[in-house]
């Protein structure tokens, strides 16, 4: 127990890197947190390359079918339980505080608890590859009764559902932190409608975290009670019940992921072209009607079940193209005659801008049921999902890794290697998963390891995988900005971008205290660029 | 919306209204779609509530000197001690026994912490 000065905050702790691990200083812990889902990135990023490694040629070359099916399923499963919506939340761990003036986290130790159950149930759902069945292998969804005991026996599924029980928990619990920082701890003179646009984004984000997550927890709770007991779902009334539960949380988790990295991209526009973010209430509305469309809209990925209404959530799916629209038209308005400076960070937000059309305009597709029966389970969906997921939130974060590098370390990441990290993603990107959209139409199946030499599918395959290899050599150059960086240690200064918002009036890297001097007034979502109009 | 309860209920409406609009205008609705909605609005009307009622008491009190701990290994060993019983549930009864013992004594822990908390108020 550290006391505290008139700041009401701690002095400089010293802590070595095993206090690190049990701190309650939010930028460890968001660090820390981001750092862990990155790691499971890396991990799922490797089964991603065997799989396409698997698929460049007909006939199994590495793996049997039985192991295809666990890779793709530990795939899907570290990608949005372990990777995705950890690092959404770690992103507002790290920044909300900061960007709203406060000088903690709201309830740090049950955040703190949550970053260790995302590192126990990832451990745990990974430990399936050591079990003599192998690990699960029912896909992310676990769709019942094909995930029950008879039909997938074993302990690594038991292992996977524990996993995802204690990292769906952990997000509740994380967001409820994140949130409760927004509700209470905003400094003097920063309204709700003062809030910067990436902690707006995060309101959204953690409010559908809490609503949307229960559902998982308690279709994951199901389902084990019914691998071990039975009689939970029957029929087949207990699918359909099962994909309700499942898909409740199934679809809102897509923009759980998508959300925060908006936020990051117009931060990032805004600062690159020297204007505040254009249409801020709009854009604030825009975020609650989008988030609230999204919760509406899980029957679409049921649409072939007859067991919903079509009409319904059709409309609800095509009624996203609204909010999105507005969205899009902040940031090209808020582009529009500024003072562009195409650094990196700016690069990858209109990556994702370009990216994120074609995710989006082809969830409009599938969100027509005729055309979604001609595409469902084939390989389309495999294109559209990762147009949304690594076209939006993927290029997002690295957006946001470019944009808040030199704040967390207080060094600069080389514009150079940023550069040539952007083109070989922006390349590989498209390389791998473009292919898959008329593989998809053509009919093939996804989740298989094999397809017949006859089918035609082998040339726009192997174009695909060799895309992924474009993808892994994206990040090793990444990772090598990430090690030169830490390396050389260019002193990055407090505000190196000429930021807007209030992370950038403290030094980099934050002291624990966040701000030891007054903080300016806040009379906008953007008070930094207030001070800089007023005196110029 | 200035205020953080007004917004939250501003997105319960608006989940509300989607919601009514299903259940209304569209014949084939199951129990769950009626459920699932509802539950996320009446969840969401309490998370405003809560919202309120938290920002009002915060107030001042969001800047008055506090005491944080710096580290907090209970929080850790509780995270974990969860973890235990969950696997517990899989591995064997023995596991749920050891993980709920350490539960309990990260809950001590917690309590010491929060006690030592309070005083320094």
């Amino acid at each position: 127990m550290t006391a505290v000065g008139a700041a009401g905050v701690r002095p400089r702790p010293r802590r070595g890197w095993l206090g690190t691990l049990a701190s309650t200083d939010h930028k460890a812990l968001g660090a820390g947190l981001f750092t862990t889902a990155f790691g499971f990135f890396l991990a799922a990023g490797v089964l991603a390359l065997l799989m396409r490694f698997e698929l460049a040629r007909p006939r199994l070359q590495l793996m049997t079918l039985h192991g295809y099916d666990e890779l793709f399923t530990l795939h899907g499963s570290t990608m949005f339980y372990l990777f995705a919506t950890p690092v959404a939340l770690a992103s507002g761990v790290y920044l909300v505080p900061l960007q709203i003036g406060a000088a903690r986290l709201r309830w740090a130790r049950v955040a703190l608890a949550g970053w260790w159950m995302v590192i126990a149930g990832g451990l745990i759902m990974w430990m399936g590859f050591l079990t003599a069945q192998g690990a699960a292998d029912v896909g992310w969804y676990s769709y019942w009764p094909l995930s029950d005991m008879p039909n997938s026996p074993g302990i690594g599924t038991d292992y996977w559902i524990v996993g995802i029980l204690l990292a769906a928990s952990a997000a509740i619990l994380i967001a409820a932190c994140v949130l409760a920082t927004i509700v209470t701890l905003r400094a003097p003179g920063m309204t709700m409608l003062r809030l910067p646009v990436f902690t707006w984004t995060m309101v959204v984000t953690c409010l559908m975290v809490l609503t949307a997550f229960p559902a998982l927890v308690v279709a994951m709770g199901l389902l084990l009670a019914q691998r071990q007991l039975g009689g939970v779902f029957s029929g087949a009334s207990g699918a359909f019940d099962y994909q309700h539960l499942f898909w409740f949380f199934g679809h809102p988790v897509v923009y759980v992921v998508f959300f925060p990295f908006v936020g990051a991209i117009a931060e990032a526009i805004a600062i690159f072209s020297g204007r505040r973010w254009f249409g801020y209430r709009p854009f604030v509305l825009s975020l609650l009607l989008f988030a609230a469309l999204s919760m509406s809209v899980w029957g679409h990925h049921m649409f072939t079940t007859s067991a919903v209404e079509n009409r319904y959530f059709s409309l609800t799916s095509t009624a996203l193209l609204v909010p999105a629209g507005i969205e899009y038209f902040d940031a090209l308005a808020t582009m529009w005659r500024g003072r562009i400076r195409f650094a990196t960070p700016l690069l990858f937000a209109l990556g994702f801008l370009v990216l994120f059309v074609i995710g989006g305009t082809t969830g409009i597709f599938v969100g027509s049921p005729p055309l979604d029966y001609h595409v469902t389970d084939s390989y389309f969906i495999v294109a559209h999902f990762h147009y949304t997921l690594f076209g939006g939130s993927v290029m997002g974060l690295f957006a946001a890794v470019y944009l808040w590098w030199p704040k967390v370390t207080g060094t600069l990441l080389s514009e150079r290697l940023g550069r040539w990290h952007f083109w070989l993603t922006m390349v590989g990107m498209n390389v791998t998963f473009f292919p898959l959209f008329f593989l998809g139409w053509e009919g093939m199946p996804r989740r298989v390891a094999d397809y017949p030499r006859s089918s035609g599918w082998e040339t726009l395959n192997a174009v695909s995988s060799a895309g992924s290899a474009l993808l892994l050599i994206s990040l090793l150059v990444f990772l090598l900005n990430v090690a030169r960086s830490l390396r050389r240690r260019v002193p990055a200064g407090p505000d190196p971008w000429g930021g807007q918002t209030l992370e950038w009036a403290t030094s980099s890297p934050p002291p624990p205290e966040n701000f030891p001097a007054p903080l300016p007034p806040v009379r906008s979502f953007a008070p930094l660029q207030d001070l800089r109009e007023a005196a110029s | 919306m200035r205020r953080p309860g007004v917004a939250i209920l501003v997105w319960a409406a608006l989940l509300g209204a989607l919601a009514v609009v299903l259940w209304a205008v569209f014949e084939e609705v199951d129990y769950l779609s009626v459920l699932m909605p509802a539950f996320a609005v009446a969840g969401t009307a309490l998370i405003a509530l809560a919202g309120w009622r938290a920002a009002r008491r915060a107030g001042e009190r969001a800047f008055a000197p506090q005491a944080v701990p710096e580290t907090s290994w209970p929080a850790v060993l509780a995270a974990l001690a969860l973890a235990l019983v969950l696997l517990g549930l899989e591995v064997g009864t023995f596991l749920c026994l050891i993980g709920a013992g350490l539960f309990a004594f990260a809950v001590g822990g917690l309590a010491r912490e929060w006690r030592a908390e309070r005083r320094t108020r």
